[in-house]
């Protein structure tokens, strides 16, 4: 059992982490800069974490992931369904703005460690189970017709929102605008799951 | 034996030499855990004779990221006539991109993790990215010129969001997951391509 110093400094070191990962990106960060933000002595760190790979993945524990909104009713229709894809774009186009720096973080070790890489390619198949969750029941009451399976439908819309936002928040020199960024993301969605009025879905 | 200097035929040879190293040990060990004596070890070459041919890392990798991108997304230029049906196209194209990615799946690893870090290749990159945004947006706007396509489609805005699904579904798929089978990936794909474009599958009734 974990006394409450123990949980209070391990705690102090996953917010002086989330932090400085941000601010540096994963290889320009060292243990020390965590323990120094943390305000504990440098070799404390290793009572709690075996290295900075350990550390990124409990960080990552803490973020919030998954499809906003997948737990919600499957709406009954084009127009209810494209509000309830507003609102999920919406709300996943803030958490990422917000959590940009922390992401690019992420995705630098991801790229450089077969640990992150396996973790995060975890979180993407979760993210795109969630999206499937969501999309199978519009696809079951006919408001949605993407011609292809949902599991594939779903890893493109996934795939072309992490790419979208990463261009537009990340790597761009001028970030665009929030509610730009959802009306693109929601007219994709929309066309790709061609989740459109019946008149026009024909054409 | 002729002094070795960048430009003789044995530079050319070194050069060629560290390029292969170089590429082998940034697929094994990353763009930041890669030394210039890991490369110059593993070229059987001195450290002296990389700064003949390169100023650094960073260098080096930029001719390795030209050349890959040359053969991604040069491979893109479609045999068939630009007045081919749109569906025959954009499968061609969607596999054509699949199959080179695959091919340079591990440098591609690298190349993303060196522009989440660094402005310069971040650079490159983009620019390369419009390049083949705007051939997207100049086809659809063909075919939005011959009938295929709606008129009033935004087609600036569609090669955008159509560019960003298929290369991050390769990145996903070749990089972090597990590979699909290329030709039904390209037939699911371009499924997408053509729901996005509003354009019915080859074969499907008119009423579907």
């Amino acid at each position: 059992m974990r006394d409450s110093q123990t949980g209070t400094a391990r705690g102090a070191l996953l917010d002086a982490a989330a932090r400085v990962f941000s601010d540096k990106g994963f290889y320009g960060t060292r243990i020390t800069d965590i323990t120094s933000a943390a305000g504990v002595a440098a070799g404390s760190f290793y009572t709690h974490f075996e290295s900075k790979e350990e550390i990124l993945g409990a960080v990552l524990d803490d973020l919030d992931v998954g499809f906003p909104g997948d737990d919600l009713a499957p709406a009954t229709g084009p127009d209810a369904a494209e509000a309830w894809l507003r609102a999920g774009l919406t709300e996943a186009v803030a958490r990422f703005v917000d959590q940009a720096r922390m992401w690019r973080a992420v995705q630098q070790a991801a790229l450089g460690t077969d640990q992150i890489r396996v973790r995060v390619g975890a979180g993407q198949a979760a993210l795109v189970d969630g999206v499937a969750r969501a999309v199978g029941p519009l696809v079951d009451a006919g408001v949605a017709a993407p011609r292809t399976p949902t599991e594939f439908v779903s890893r493109a819309l996934v795939a072309m929102t992490e790419e979208c936002l990463s261009q537009w928040f990340l790597l761009q020199e001028e970030p665009i605008d929030l509610e730009v960024a959802v009306d693109r993301l929601v007219w994709a969605w929309v066309r790709l799951l061609r989740l459109l009025p019946a008149d026009v879905a024909r054409g | 034996m002729a002094e070795e200097s960048a430009r003789t035929r044995q530079g050319l040879r070194t050069r060629g030499a560290l390029l292969r190293a170089g590429r082998q040990v940034l697929e094994q060990r990353g763009y930041h855990q890669t030394r210039i004596a890991d490369i110059t070890k593993q070229a059987n070459t001195s450290v002296g004779a990389f700064y003949l041919h390169f100023s650094g890392k960073y260098e080096l990798f930029r001719q390795l990221l030209i050349d890959v991108e040359d053969e991604v997304y040069g491979e893109l230029t479609p045999r068939l006539a630009a007045t081919a049906d749109p569906r025959d196209r954009i499968a061609e194209t969607n596999r054509l991109y699949l199959q080179a990615f695959r091919r340079n799946a591990q440098l591609w690893r690298v190349i993303e993790e060196a522009s989440l870090s660094d402005p310069e290749p971040s650079r490159v990159l983009s620019e390369r990215l419009r390049l083949y945004r705007s051939r997207t947006e100049r086809a659809i706007a063909r075919w939005q010129a011959a009938g295929d396509v709606d008129p009033d489609l935004d087609a600036t805005l569609a090669a955008e969001m159509l560019g960003s699904m298929t290369e991050r579904c390769a990145y996903h798929w070749f990089v972090f997951g597990d590979p699909p089978d290329l030709e039904a990936a390209t037939e699911q794909l371009t499924t997408l391509w053509l729901n996005m474009l509003g354009v019915r599958p080859a074969g499907s009734p008119a009423s579907a």
